[in-house]
């Protein structure tokens, strides 16, 4: 495989979990079945999702990532250091108050 | 030469076919996802929950398999199929499970692969069931459960792509020089489906059959086994088939029933030898035949549900969009392949003959999303009878969802047009902006709500009102318009301006010729469903206006 492409991967870490590459209709089902999985969360409870390295995110991602956040409590889920991207395509879609943002990445 | 299978043989190996299936799956990915693939084999398994520190493939794949499937995907996109191969995965203590897999190229897409496995050998695991995505998705209740299962699946497998497999499947995996399939068809026949490198002259003349035990393969399906028989044995046992075997030079025929993973009897697969020396397994023609069996189940699957849900979808777009006071309309829908999508739109005269122009998307494809999509236009309808306020339509049909229960997500763009003062009130859950051009475009910003269906989002960002004073354009749009991966949003957004902008000619442009040339000119570069509504509004006193 060339390596431009940058393979989806959904890693566990010790407060949630770590995504990679392009979360679209055809990875979001993995990606949904690794967050029903076992949960790690920070001290306080929430769970953290970098999303450093996502390169794309479709609508079927989104709902992946909102189911999660229904699953938690209100404000539980942490994106860590989205990309500008990211967090335009949470702007547009009013769903800026649904996830908290760490550390948005700067650029 | 082989013995003759006994009747008794052959009803011990059809019950213990029928009771026991070492099928564990087939996975359908694109050709990077070979690493997502091996989650999910895991999971078929029953192996993700071994416990282990941050449970991935790679960690439970032993060094000497970590390229093969990389290698298998490289031969099928090159060769179209990839051969059988093994690999292992650890389970515990130094305990490993093998698995046999084929990965083939699909026809529609060279760049979509299948690939079928299933267990190898002994295994030091109790494997429960056999699972894939098929099974899981079928055993769930949810009602829609078929759609749901077609929605990821659509546009994966063909029947066409089975019959390609199946060729390539017959030489490499049973050594057969002759291999078909047949499928019941309402009227007692069998459909025979016959792979490419069949003999035309024998395709032709064999492309229906009675469904009755005149055949092997009307045998072999309405028995429920599998069966090879020599060539004299063949003519002996049906007569009426003729010599076509012997003329092809056939040494052995054979037939197994095709079973789905929930073991229903699908079709037959028939198969030829000219070796004389054939060591038949009858073993490893039923999972040949389950294999071909599971695909077609899925390829049936697959385009009864799209043919519904496009046919569904057609039902629920307006036919016929209501008049604008002080403008024109006009819409264009693509859908992708034929898969449904969930885009809409709509134009309705509210009870102050005010204009309300609606596009949205439901997030999801299929059949649940065309019934949200149903629900949203219909609530819409309704509530533009009694209210005025965008915003406030908004967030009743976020409450009307809610309490239907439905669990799609839906965005939405209003843009009311009241054409006794000339104003455009404009209100979004979560949809992309609306662009207005006059001479320039400009995206318009407006107040964000979240997504429609969203549990527990409030409606509060009120409208944007926008007083018009000169001839506009205004263009409301789904994101398969400018959708392109790595870039951007607003990059994307803004393109599509400036396509509206130069396509617009000053507003001389016919709507209709602008809306082809603004879905002709998208550059996106992802495949989804593109909806736009392109309207054309003249201030008051711009135009012939009733009072």
């Amino acid at each position: 495989m060339p390596d431009s492409i940058k393979p989806f991967q959904v890693i566990a870490t010790g407060d949630g979990w770590k995504v990679t590459g392009d979360i679209d209709i055809s990875s979001s089902g993995a990606l949904s079945e690794a967050f029903s999985g076992d949960r790690r969360t920070t001290e306080d409870g929430r769970v953290v999702v970098d999303v450093e390295e996502v390169t794309f995110i479709d609508s079927s991602g989104l709902q992946v990532l909102i189911d999660l956040s229904s699953q938690v409590a209100p404000g539980g889920v942490t994106l860590r250091s989205a990309p500008r991207n990211v967090r335009r395509l949470l702007e547009l879609t009013g769903l800026s108050t649904t996830f908290r943002l760490e550390n948005p990445a700067a650029d | 030469m082989i013995k003759p299978p006994t009747p008794r043989a052959l009803i011990l190996a059809a019950v213990s076919g029928f009771q026991y299936s070492d099928m564990t799956g087939v996975l359908i990915g694109e050709e990077h996802l070979v690493y997502g693939a091996n989650d999910r084999a895991l999971h078929m398994l029953h192996l993700n929950e071994i416990p282990a520190e941050g449970v991935s493939w790679v960690a439970l794949t032993p060094p000497e398999y970590q390229g093969s499937d990389d290698r298998a995907i490289v031969d099928a996109i090159k060769y179209g199929v990839s051969g059988w191969f093994r690999k292992e995965f650890l389970v515990g203590a130094g305990d490993r499970i093998a698995i046999d897999l084929v990965a083939i190229a699909t026809a529609s897409d060279p760049f979509r692969w299948i690939a079928f496995m299933r267990l190898a050998g002994s295994s030091p695991l109790q494997v429960q069931h056999a699972s894939s995505f098929s099974s899981s998705e079928r055993s769930s209740s949810h009602d829609d459960a078929t759609f749901r299962l077609a929605r990821r699946l659509a546009g994966a497998v063909t029947l066409r792509d089975v019959v390609v497999a199946v060729d390539r499947l017959a030489a490499g995996s049973l050594g057969c020089e002759y291999v078909n399939f047949a499928l019941a068809s309402e009227n007692q026949t069998l459909r025979i489906h016959h792979v490419p490198s069949a003999n035309p002259l024998i395709a032709e003349r064999w492309d229906e059959i009675p469904l009755d035990r005149s055949t092997l393969l009307g045998e072999c399906l309405l028995n429920d086994i599998a069966a090879v028989l020599t060539i004299d044995e063949f003519e002996e046992r049906y007569p009426a088939l003729g010599s076509d075997g012997r003329a092809m030079g056939f040494s052995h025929l054979g037939a197994a029933a095709m079973h789905t993973e929930d073991g229903r009897v699908v079709g037959v697969v028939g198969l030829g030898w000219r070796d004389e020396q054939l060591n038949a397994d009858l073993d490893r023609i039923r999972g040949v035949g389950d294999l071909i069996g599971n695909a077609t189940d899925l390829a049936l699957n697959t385009d009864l549900a799209r043919s519904m849900a496009s046919a569904f979808q057609e039902m629920l777009l307006p036919t016929k969009l209501d008049p604008v006071v002080g403008g024109d309309v006009h819409v264009r829908y693509q859908a992708v392949d034929r898969a449904v999508g969930g885009d809409f739109y709509d134009v309705v005269t509210g009870a102050d003959s005010s204009s309300w122009l609606v596009i949205g998307d439901v997030v999801g494809h299929g059949l649940a999303a065309s019934r949200t999509m149903a629900k949203v236009r219909f609530f819409l309808r309704s509530c533009v009878r009694s209210h005025i306020d965008p915003s406030e339509v908004l967030a009743l049909v976020h409450e009307l969802l809610e309490a239907e229960g439905l669990q799609e997500l839906v965005t939405c763009l209003i843009a009311r047009w009241d054409p006794k003062v000339s104003e455009l009130t404009f209100a979004t859950a979560g949809h992309l902006p609306p662009i207005v051009c006059s001479d320039i475009s400009t995206v318009l910003e407006i107040p964000v709500n979240p997504l429609l269906g969203l549990p527990g989002a409030r409606f509060d960002a009120g409208n944007l009102v926008v007083a018009i004073s000169r001839p506009v354009r205004l263009l409301l749009y789904t994101d398969g318009l400018i959708e392109r991966r790595h870039e951007a949003i607003d990059t994307s957004i803004q393109a599509l301006a400036t396509q509206l902008e130069h396509h617009d000619r000053g507003g001389s442009r016919p709507l209709e010729e602008l809306a082809d040339a603004l879905i002709d000119g998208a550059t996106s570069t992802v495949d989804d469903d593109m909806a736009l509504l392109v309207v054309s509004l003249l201030p008051f006193g711009g135009s012939l206006m009733p009072d």
